[in-house]
């Protein structure tokens, strides 16, 4: 695909019920080299996460079917998911919601309209342990 | 003089008289009981006399032995008689007379022993007539003594009878005396007394006549005494009426202002009645002494069922938390402590049929004379205002949910074809592309400040205090307008002081008061011009200082007073930058104030402007949100 190495093994989950950010999220994170798994309610992702295993785990708050938070609690009741990066994304601007989440060990937590999506990738990298290339060009 | 001595006087005399008269009717009785024994010895020497002779006659008849024998014993008892009348009969004349007797007796004793003898019969016979005139002599001599003494005795008689009528008149005349002047010392003055007592009776005070009051004695004293009183009591009698007319006046005034008030409150009840809030009132033992319909209905008690009830035992109240809230956190309690009105609004209402509302209570402790008599609680259902807080709450949340939504996909699907990601960007289109770009930024930081304004109105943000290194915290604000710094080639100065500490206090909203001051700084700063910031330490007033400087377009003079108003941009920066939108102050205000700071600001326009910034460094306490 691209000129990049392949970042062999690292998956993400994205969980987003919005269809533009989460493609927009799948191209930028497939293009960086990840396997990319989507989700689209609450429901889904925790399944997901639970039957697939990945690396690090991109969730929204409000969601349909089961929001961000619950998902979160779930996850860490399960004896892998206790452990698992996850970096909560979300629009609210609600104090408590990030109180929550970081009670529940979210490892991160942003507003999506306030980060940039190379500032997003990049945090996934340093979590994950993965050297950022230096010195690559894009066109 | 006293009538005590007057009644001594009188005793006494009466006393001496009575004595007097017993000594005198002592003295007739002795007298005549001396006249009784007279008498009697008198009529026994008769007698004696009398048997002598008819002895001697019966021996003369019959020469017997028994009549001599008889005879000697009557001589004895003559003679023994003779001794009693000595002593009886004491004057001259009586002894005279008795010796005359005894001598005639003692002659006629001798003369029988010797007729006894038995003479010659004229010698007898001479005896005989001796013995016979001596017998007849001494019979006169009784008769004499018997005569004299009773004579004696009816002039004694006669003479005590007129002694004891004359005492007896004597003593009439005293306790005539003793009587009159009795009645002049006691009876006219009680009189007196008596007719003033009954002119007092009769509310005529006038006084009792000088000449008794003047006199001496006990009943003068009496008098004035009662004169005395009969000017107090007039003077008493003059008050009483007195104050009885006042208090007619003050009934009638009393009734009148009975009516009214009974007018007033018919008022006050009226309008107790219709007041929308509960409302309640205790007396100073917490004791519920009025009540109104509302507050029946929402507290689920009956009003005659709670007035006298403790206060504590019908309004039970909870916190936000659910935990049950003990009478001295009440509003009303406070109320009491302080004297002052107290308000809670975060509070819950627990009825009597367990239902549970959020009410917002105001206390209101009434004073009369510095003294709490009693306290009013005004208690409202803000279940309705509970609920158009959650509402507007989470329309902001939502609302700004669905703003950043879409915002975020331009920004980031822009972002990606700047970048390359999908395909080759012609020069000309990455600049319009980085226009929508900044478009959408400035649209997405708009959204921020209203979410920021709305939550500040709104109350809605928590105050999570955290000890925190303000100095760091500025530096990093400041790194972040590095960008724009170079761009505008500024000149960027730092003043911090050396001892400036870590204090509690919200590290997210102090962020937000550095980037609203120091971006302001840059963005009305022009190109080539100079930012300070210092940061200082004030150890006596426990408060750390901002000061941000610029040499920029300074606000105009005549509306310094509304930059932290609302949506405000001054004219001066209107033109030159549309991109503000006059809410940065606003909120920066609002933070430092919750913060329980000061800010102010010195600037002239085209010069630059400082603003003044100060924080107390202890007393930042967590505030919690209303929802």
């Amino acid at each position: 695909m691209t000129n990049k190495q392949k970042i062999s093994g690292k998956k993400i989950l994205v969980v987003e019920d919005d269809a533009a950010l989460r493609h927009v999220l799948r191209d930028k994170f497939v293009l960086e080299g990840f396997a990319v798994l989507e989700a689209i309610d609450g429901e889904e992702g925790l399944t997901s996460a639970v039957r697939e295993h990945p690396d690090l785990i991109l969730l929204d708050i409000l969601l349909p079917k089961m929001d961000g938070i619950t998902v979160l609690k779930k996850l860490r009741a399960d004896s892998w998911g206790a452990h698992v990066h996850v970096f909560m994304l979300t629009n609210l601007s609600d104090n408590e919601r990030v109180a929550d989440a970081l009670q529940n060990d979210a490892f991160e937590y942003f507003v999506k309209s306030n980060v940039k999506i190379e500032d997003l990738v990049a945090k996934v990298k340093e979590i994950l342990g993965i050297q950022t290339e230096p010195g690559k060009l894009y066109a | 003089m006293l009538i005590k001595t007057k009644f001594i006087l009188v005793g006494t005399v009466s006393l001496l008289a009575t004595i007097l008269i017993s000594f005198i009717l002592f003295q007739n009785t002795n007298m005549v009981g001396k006249e009784i024994e007279k008498d009697r010895i008198i009529t026994e020497i008769q007698a004696d006399i009398f048997e002598r002779a008819i002895l001697r006659d019966d021996y003369l008849l019959h020469r017997d032995e028994r009549p001599i024998i008889q005879l000697r014993a009557v001589s004895k008892d003559l003679d023994q008689i003779i001794t009693q009348a000595r002593s009886v009969f004491v004057s001259a004349d009586e002894q005279g007379a008795i010796d005359l007797l005894a001598s005639n007796k003692d002659f006629n004793d001798q003369a029988m022993s010797q007729i006894i003898a038995q003479p010659s019969p004229e010698l007898q016979q001479q005896l005989i007539s001796q013995i016979l005139v001596k017998s007849q002599d001494n019979i006169a001599i009784a008769s004499q003594l018997a005569d004299t003494s009773r004579s004696k005795v009816m002039g004694n008689q006669q003479k005590t009878i007129f002694i004891v009528l004359l005492l007896i008149a004597g003593i009439s005349l005293i306790i005539m005396a003793a009587l009159y002047f009795i009645w002049r010392s006691i009876g006219q003055p009680l009189i007196g007394l008596k007719e003033t007592a009954e002119r007092i009776a009769a509310l005529d005070f006038t006084t009792t006549t000088t000449t008794t009051t003047s006199g001496g004695g006990e009943l003068g004293e009496v008098a004035r005494v009662f004169n005395d009183m009969a000017g107090k009591l007039k003077d008493s009698y003059t008050s009483v009426k007195n104050a009885n007319i006042a208090n007619q006046n003050v009934l009638e005034d009393l009734s009148v202002e009975k009516s009214e008030m009974g007018k007033a409150k018919a008022k006050d009840e009226a309008i107790l009645a219709s007041i929308g809030d509960g409302i309640i009132a205790t007396d100073p033992d917490r004791r519920i002494i009025v009540m109104n319909k509302v507050a029946e209905k929402l507290l689920g008690w009956k009003i005659d069922e709670a007035i006298g009830q403790l206060y504590d035992d019908i309004v039970l109240l909870e916190d936000e938390k659910g935990s049950f809230v003990p009478p001295e956190e009440k509003p009303l309690h406070k109320a009491f402590a302080k004297g002052t009105t107290t308000t809670a609004a975060i509070l819950y209402l627990v009825s009597k049929n367990k239902i549970k509302f959020p009410v917002a209570i105001t206390v209101a402790p009434i004073i009369l004379d510095n003294n709490i008599i009693g306290a009013v609680e005004v208690f409202r259902d803000i279940t309705k205002e509970h609920q158009v807080d959650k509402a507007k709450t989470e329309f902001v949340s939502l609302a700004s949910h669905q703003l950043r939504t879409p915002l975020t996909t331009v920004s980031w699907y822009t972002e990606m074809i700047l970048k390359g990601d999908v395909g080759k960007v012609v020069l000309k289109q990455k600049k319009y592309l980085e226009e929508i770009y900044h478009g959408n930024q400035r649209m997405i930081e708009l959204v921020n400040t209203l979410l920021n304004v709305s939550r500040l109105e709104l109350g809605t943000f928590k105050i999570e205090p955290k000890q925190t290194d303000i100095v760091a915290l500025a530096l990093d604000v400041l790194f972040e307008q590095k960008p724009k710094v170079e761009e505008k080639k500024l000149i960027v100065t730092e003043n911090f002081a050396e001892d400036v500490p870590m204090f509690s206090t919200d590290p997210k909203l102090l962020r937000m008061v550095f980037q609203n001051l120091l971006a302001n700084a840059v963005d009305y700063t022009p190109k080539g011009g100079a930012i300070d910031l210092a940061i200082l330490w004030d150890k006596k007033q426990g408060e750390i200082g901002i000061h941000i400087s610029d040499t920029g377009y300074g606000i105009p003079k005549n509306q310094q007073s509304q930059i932290f108003t609302k949506l405000f941009r001054a004219d001066n920066v209107k033109d030159k930058d549309t991109d503000g939108t006059g809410l940065g102050l606003y909120i920066v205000k609002s933070i430092i104030l919750n913060f329980g700071g000061t800010i102010r600001f010195e600037s002239e326009e085209n010069k630059g402007t400082t603003f003044y910034v100060t924080l107390p460094v202890n007393g930042m306490k967590k505030k919690e949100s209303v929802t």
